[in-house]
């Protein structure tokens, strides 16, 4: 391939070479050879310059014979002095990526600034460094590279996974973040393909939030997609990629283990206990299961129900245009995954269209507009049942027909693969419509007023069918359900906005009007017993019984006015100031409005003429503190209602209705206040670059689901009790490590901690009842401490608990003789890292690129009910191998699990609660980019695998990211290609 | 600027006005709380109470019959072994009370707003009044036997924010209830056309049951619940249980068995019951299937024998005749010896001691519905449990016939401790089986669930003529009973001379055994400890403080006064 680059190049130079009249013909590349245009070449010393065309090449009359100098320069790059020789005709220039650039524009909400105007904590992620995984949602591409910002795993195709920014605030109101999509608040970004996405900004601080006012408590996330640039050719690019998905399942007893298990059963049950010997197998197992046991062909119930590999392949087209006037991009996308339950699979199709017109000089319109259809087959979790099936149990008899209850011990439960064989439809379509038309006039010079039009919506078809043999009607009738759901979201933004640079002082002040209301409603109706299994959900009518018909309506309105303003000094200093005022229609009356104010400024010390660094060419220093709300709660939360319920006497039935439980009619905001100091860094020519942040975040007047005593008829009412705090660090650096013409290597590392905290409840007191404690993170486990299982020498102790050798052995924390709930639950763990971390390392070698990506989350603890509260000792249900053979016996003092010679055990749960810490390898990618072939701007071939391989859990028995038997995280190996015409 | 320019200005003024009005919620679709203060709100609160019977009776697997002498834990309810073992420590943290706590308390709740409703708006609906009085004195009669002094007092609907708890009294529980029980008395229709719904009989039958529990309290506690005297209670019990046999249409049915036969449900016998439908669309209650799930917990494994822990040929774990087996409950040695079969119809209504088999290994035949085979295939008998202790040569013989047995001795020890193996495979009670379910493993029964029974006012009236001296007259109310157990003439003699506590206590554990009650008589007649520790080796660390409940761990952690709202003794 070298020598043909070669060749190649050669034969151009020869072409180019006859050309005698001192012209000079030059082409200029990014360090991944995409072709760079716009860049600006200048002449040494001279006043001659250009800028490359959309190939990235240029031409340019320079005095033959002699030699000369370029200077060349790029937004985003490093600038770059090259020298040409007396005649010299031709050069290739590579230019090198600054790592970060004060240039770059950031999207602020309700506008954009330079990165070097930035007060508040906002960290961007561009097209490129989103695009790393083989994903078809934002969130998980997203998991890792900004940190402060914790992604959960996603368990099952089409999943959006849980994100949490800078911890958890709230208690019962939502913890998640606010998404903005080119300026519309929407609630969910899972249509956007990441292709789509020119850049992603996360606001981190209450003072960048305060502008999206009461919703801006758990941060907000903007998502810009790609617009065409300015006079630029027609551009086609394809991106695809195909591979399989690898379901990671925790590893439960095989055959002889199970066997194992149930004679010691059996054993231990007997009249004479444990003393009477290893059991034959004959008196143990029924007939049916003997049979398999003598054979030894032990059936994988784990293997028969879910799919080892998985298809999954994505491709995204997109043409773009831009004249001086005009600017166009078109998009289509298609996405198909296949889920590891078989009948799980999850189809998207999009098209989208971008479009940017200029009428005149002073009026601009534009249209984003997106169209997403998604089919989403579901699944049942056989949840339990799986545990019933054991590896002596057959799913089909000899005739090939499946055994319904094919365990003989737990004859109840339902064979597990009845949804594959049977009629089963559980299907999820939406179709989304996403379209934001703006119009925009500049009013005089630097004043400019903007409206947005924004309409959202979306339009849901549920539709379920079982047959009668499924794992849901086992027996029974069979079931059919459709609901229809339409939710339509209507904005309208109004954006005056004041931009103006005088000397050195610069002033940005922007004034908006924002109006929002989104309607939800649904229809559904359901019935049992239908003619025929061919009629699925297609004819409601013809059920015979059950009949139930479903109707709802729920609306929320916000309206806002807010302003900002902002005045910068020389580059040097910054300072801004803005305030939100928010009206919502689900709180109390009285209690609607809510005001959030928030003031940042900033410092560039490199900008100082007394600071004279050579190490250091950027050094910002930012502060900021503001106000942000949360008012997630449900519409009409402060209105009581009923809730009905049914009786008959007789044959006669009834509804009835009752109270549905207590409101809260004082309900109002939830506030959060951040106090954020950031420290943004250049070093050595750029190459290390990065931002320091520390912050402390209080959220006070939590809106409180408070659990009070059911006495009074409710278990819990909405309330504003009480205060709780996040105080963290946080380290973005990105480093370019070697940066030669044939090598390169980046690493981008990012850190974070976290600490969660309840400062306040409501009496001063903690609320055991809720599991909340004064001074611990939000979500805790709050249980019994587990010391292991009492032996045989401690009887006489154990006895004293009520306790035999062989029984758990609980802590008596209080030392009175007794363990009970009162005095002997402690704080066993939190449920969000204490820590996380994130590493990608890069390297380009001539055309080829490697990269991996280390994602890890520290300090959590997660609760598995496979090894905890599903845990049965009597052989009726399988087990984890993490039990088997580790029970204690008289002969296994060492066992970690309670003797067998019990069914149940009350505090097994205690056995669920582990070490979640991981280090995952997140990304493994390798791949190739071509250059010079003609009329292909880029061509780039890869193979990617998305969570290869742990290196580090801290608990061997489960995977930390899915503990539990129903859902995996799973291993995604893709190969693709990326191609622009 | 020019003109239009300043006009695209004042158009964004004017937009800038408030939304103030838009902000207010329009909740369409949505029943408000009001509407229940209304007439026909409140006929649908009445029902919505009637539902939350289903929950309570389903709760009385465990206030009711635990811990007793009759009914102990199997292997697989935590609950039940935690409460019939009496390990205090964890008692307070268990569902079993919690649950029964919040559903009872949401009836209270619901009923105090209905019957507040009635007197602040002046309604005049008799029967809605009589029926909301009722259920609150069920309600609170179930509370204040349950947790006694330690229970939440409230006569008022709650409205806001309420986190105190208030604890008073046992007079002032029995007051609020005398006077409900006398309200729904007053208000009540003497018949309904409504299987099910509440009449003076039921209310009358309601009462007898409170007076009675009164009894078991001390005279000033009595006095200040505004009843003369403990012979006062007595006297006015009987009065009742005659009035409630005498001048109403219920009858004791002539065959024991058919009091509980799901195909003859709403029967002669029944004076209250809780209605369930086969209509699933009505049958909501919070097990998720719909129904209820009593016909489960009685129920043990009959596919393997106790004696040798082998597989049972031809039958299997479940079926829809012998019971889906849920291994909560099993009856205890004395309750089995207790009977005397031979004499005694109620034994094997409420025992099932022989199986037959599901299934015929010659022809590879099974029912699919778990009935005996049946149509020209054997039903031998392949599991008996008799009654009795067998030896091995007894055993040996069965086995020689295919029959696996399992005696007394196989599955009590001598002191009558279950053995370790033989708590999952025990006898079966019967009374709540359900052959109406659709398939084998069906969780769900439709059959009623009786509250009140004729049977029990008998025995109501038999204790109260002991307690006022006339044995003989108590003689003849349980014969009245034993005529229709009687498998011959002659059979189950009883009379004046037989009559004392001990016997009428056996009477009623014949009788109505498993029908929820058991804990509350044992309670109310003082004869837990005794009985329980005497009778239930499971049971031996029984003492007095356990005549009352815990009150739910859950609870105590969420009141705002614990100082003043304390957990019973002992807990």
């Amino acid at each position: 391939m070298k020598k043909l680059l070669l060749i190649f190049f050669f034969l151009t130079v020869l072409a180019t070479g006859m050309s005698q009249d001192g012209t000079l013909n030059g082409k200029i590349m990014d360090n991944t050879s995409t072709p760079l245009s716009g860049v600006s070449i200048t002449v040494k010393g001279t006043a001659i310059n250009t800028v490359t065309n959309d190939d990235g090449q240029f031409t340019l009359k320079i005095s033959s014979g002699k030699s000369a100098s370029l200077l060349i320069s790029y937004v985003g790059f490093q600038s770059k002095e090259v020298s040409i020789k007396a005649n010299q005709q031709q050069v290739s220039v590579t230019l090198e990526p600054v790592a970060t650039d004060m240039n770059e524009v950031v999207v602020i909400g309700y506008g954009t600034m330079k990165k070097s105007d930035v007060t508040g904590a906002v960290a961007s992620v561009n097209s490129k460094s989103l695009n790393t995984l083989p994903t078809g949602n934002p969130i998980e591409a997203l998991q890792g590279k900004i940190s402060g910002v914790n992604i959960g795993a996603v368990t099952q195709p089409g999943e959006t996974p849980q994100i949490r920014i800078r911890g958890n605030r709230s208690l019962n109101a939502s913890n998640e973040p606010l998404y903005v999509v080119d300026g519309i608040p929407r609630n969910t970004i899972e249509d956007i393909p990441v292709s789509d996405i020119e850049s992603l900004e996360v606001l981190k601080d209450a003072a960048s939030a305060a502008i999206y006012g009461s919703r801006g408590a758990n941060g907000v996330i903007l998502i810009t997609t790609k617009r065409a640039k300015l006079n630029s050719k027609t551009q086609v690019s394809y991106n695809s990629y195909f591979g399989v998905n690898q379901a990671k399942f925790p590893k439960l007893m095989n055959g002889e283990e199970y066997v194992q298990f149930r004679k010691d059963v059996f054993r231990a049950n007997q009249n004479m206990g444990w003393a009477s010997g290893d059991p034959a197998v004959e008196k143990v197992f029924g007939p049916r299961e003997l049979a398999v046991v003598k054979s030894g062909q032990f059936v994988d119930w784990q293997d028969m129900m879910y799919n080892k590999n998985s298809m999954t392949q994505e491709h995204n087209l997109s043409v773009s245009h831009g004249s001086d006037k005009t600017q166009m991009v078109l998009s289509l996308g298609y996405r198909k995954e296949e889920g590891y339950y078989k009948t799980n699979d999850i189809q998207r199709m999009n098209m989208g269209i971008n479009l940017d017109h200029k009428i005149n000089k002073s009026i601009k319109i534009g249209l984003s507009s997106r169209l997403t259809n998604t089919n989403r087959n579901n699944f049942t979790t056989p949840d339990v049942n799986m545990l019933y099936m054991n590896p002596t149990s057959q799913p089909y008899d000899e005739n090939g027909q499946m055994i319904w209850n094919p365990s003989t011990q737990q004859t109840a439960a339902w064979n597990v693969l009845a949804n594959y064989q049977e009629p089963y439809v559980n299907k999820r379509d939406y179709l989304r419509s996403f379209n934001v038309l703006y119009g925009e006039i500049t009013l005089a010079d630097g004043l400019k007023l903007r409206t947005n039009l924004g309409i959202d919506f979306e339009q849901g078809k549920e539709r379920e069918y079982y047959g009668s043999n499924t794992t849901l009607r086992y027996g029974r009738a069979d079931y059919a359900r459709k609901e229809d759901i339409n939710k339509t979201g209507i904005l309208w933004d109004n954006i005056l906005s004041y931009n103006k640079k005088f000397n050195k002082h610069s002033v940005n002040g922007t004034f908006v009007t924002s109006f929002q209301r989104q309607n939800t409603t649904r229809f559904s109706a359901s019935g049992e017993g239908f003619p025929g299994e061919e009629l699925e959900d297609w004819n409601l009518g013809s059920a015979v019984q059950n009949i139930i018909i479903g109707s709802s309506r729920e609306e929320w309105t916000l309206g806002s006015f807010l302003g900002r303003f902002q005045y910068g000094y020389d580059d040097r200093f910054i300072i801004n100031f803005s305030l939100r005022a928010d009206g919502s229609s689900v709180l109390a009356e009285g209690k609607k409005w809510g005001y959030f104010p928030a003031v940042s400024a900033a410092w560039t010390i490199s900008n100082e003429k007394f600071f004279n660094v050579s190490a250091i060419n950027t050094l910002k220093l930012r502060g900021s503190y503001g106000v942000v709300g949360n008012s997630a709660i449900d519409p009409y939360a402060t209105l009581a209602g009923t809730t009905q319920t049914t009786y008959n006497f007789g044959e006669q039935t009834y509804f009835g209705y009752k109270l549905a439980g207590i409101v809260n009619k004082q309900l109002g905001w939830e506030y959060s206040k951040t106090l954020n100091v950031g420290l943004d860094f250049g070093l050595l020519k750029n190459r290390i670059s990065g931002t320091i942040e520390a912050y402390k975040t209080t959220t006070s007047d939590l809106l409180m689901q408070r659990s009070i005593p059911e006495f009074t008829g409710s278990s819990s009412v909405y309330q504003n009790i009480g205060s709780t705090s996040n105080t963290g660090f946080e380290l973005m650096i990105t480093s370019t490590n070697i940066s030669k013409k044939d090598f390169s290597w980046t690493t981008d590392f990012n850190f974070y901690t976290n600490k969660e905290k309840i400062v306040s409840l409501l009496t001063g007191d903690d609320m055991v009842g809720n599991k909340w404690f004064i001074g611990r993170p939000v979500g805790v486990q709050y249980d019994y401490e587990k010391l292991g299982i009492w032996q045989l020498d401690k009887a006489d102790e154990a006895s004293k608990f009520g306790q035999k050798p062989g029984d758990m052995r609980l802590k008596d924390q209080n030392g009175d003789g007794k363990v009970d709930a009162d005095n002997d639950r402690i704080v066993l763990g939190q449920n969000s890292p204490k820590f996380g971390v994130f590493l990608r390392n890069s390297f380009m070698f001539k055309g080829f690129t490697f990269s991996f990506a280390l994602e890890g989350k520290f300090g959590q603890m997660i609760s598995s009910s496979t090894l905890g509260g599903d845990l049965f000792f009597d052989g009726t249900r399988w087990g984890p191998a993490a039990l088997a053979e580790n029970y204690w016996t008289p002969d296994n003092p060492g066992g970690e699990y309670p003797y067998v010679n019990r069914a149940v055990e009350a505090r097994v749960n205690l056995y669920g609660f582990r070490n979640g810490s991981y280090l995952n390898v997140q990304e493994l990618s390798l791949g190739y980019n071509f250059s010079k072939i003609k009329h292909v701007r880029s061509l780039n071939v890869y193979a990617r695998v998305k969570n290869p391989f742990y290196l580090y859990t801290k608990d061997k028995d489960l995977d930390p990211q899915a503990p539990n038997f129903n859902y995996a995280a799973y291993r995604t190996s893709v190969i693709g290609l990326s191609v622009n015409l | 600027m020019n003109l239009h320019r300043i006009l695209y200005l004042a158009i964004f003024l004017l937009l800038t006005i408030s939304c103030k009005k838009q902000l207010v919620e329009d909740p369409k679709g949505m029943i408000n709380e009001s509407f229940l203060a209304t007439e026909d709100g409140l006929k649908n609160l009445v029902l919505s109470q009637y539902y939350q019977g289903r929950l309570i009776v389903e709760d009385l697997r465990h206030l009711g019959e635990f811990p007793s002498d009759i009914m102990t834990f199997s292997v697989n309810s935590v609950d039940i072994t935690d409460i019939a073992s009496l390990k205090v420590n964890t008692m307070p943290t268990l569902g079993a009370m919690s649950d029964s706590w919040r559903h009872l308390y949401t009836g209270v709740n619901n009923v105090n707003f209905g019957l507040k409703a009635i007197q602040d708006k002046q309604f005049n609906f008799p029967t809605i009044e009589g029926e909301l009085s009722f259920l609150r004195a069920w309600f609170y009669l179930l509370i204040v036997e349950t947790w006694g002094a330690g229970a939440h007092f409230t006569t008022e609907p709650t409205t806001g924010i309420v986190t105190d708890g208030n604890q008073t009294t046992i007079d002032a529980f029995y007051t609020l209830i005398l006077g409900d029980i006398n309200t729904a008395i007053a208000k009540l229709p003497a018949t309904s056309a409504e299987s099910g719904r509440l009449t003076i009989g039921a209310a009358k039958a309601l009462k007898a049951r409170i007076l009675l529990a009164l009894a078991g309290y001390d005279d000033n506690t009595i006095t200040k619940s505004g009843i003369a005297g403990k012979q006062k209670l007595y006297a006015d019990t009987k009065a009742l249980c005659d009035d409630v046999i005498n001048n109403y249409k219920y009858k004791l049915l002539p065959n024991f068995e058919d009091i509980f036969d799901t195909y003859n449900q709403g029967n002669e016998e029944v004076i209250w019951a809780v209605q369930f439908t086969g209509q699933e669309k009505f049958n909501t209650s919070e097990i998720s299937t719909g129904g209820h799930g009593l016909h489960r917990y009685w129920v043990g494994n009959y596919n393997k024998s106790a004696r040798t822990q082998e597989i049972v040929p031809r039958m299997y774990g479940h079926s829809i005749f012998y019971g889906r087996e849920y291994r909560h409950i099993m009856m205890t040695r004395y309750f089995l010896t207790m009977f005397n079969q031979a004499e005694d119809s109620r034994t094997d209504a409420t025992i099932q001691t022989v199986w037959r088999a599901l299934w015929n290994d010659a022809a590879k035949v099974e029912d699919a519905f778990g009935l005996p085979v049946k149509d020209g295939k054997p039903t031998d008998t392949v599991l008996f449990k008799p009654l009795y202790n067998v030896d091995d040569a007894t055993a040996a013989q069965y086995k020689a016939r295919g029959i696996a047995i399992d005696g007394l001795n196989h599955i009590y020890s001598p002191d009558g401790t279950p053995i370790s193996a033989a708590r999952s495979w025990y006898h079966t009670m019967k009374k709540y089986l359900d052959p109406s379910r659709k398939v084998p493993k069906d969780e769900a029964s439709h059959k009623e669930v009786i509250v009140l029974r004729l049977g029990d006012v008998y025995l109501m009236a038999a204790e109260s003529a002991m307690m006022l001296g006339d044995p003989s007259a108590a003689a003849g109310y349980v014969d009245k009973l034993r005529a229709r157990a009687r498998l011959f003439p002659g059979a189950l003699p009883v009379s004046g001379s037989d009559i004392n506590m001990g016997f009428i206590m056996d009477e009623r554990a014949r009788e109505l055994g498993g029908e929820l009650l058991r804990f509350f008589d044992l309670k109310r007649t003082h004869t837990l400890v005794d009985r329980v520790k005497k009778y239930n080796p499971d049971s031996k660390n029984i003492a007095k403080e356990h005549e009352l409940r815990p009150i739910p761990q859950s609870e105590l952690d969420k009141v705002t006064n614990r100082e003043a709202f304390k957990q019973n003794p002992g807990y």
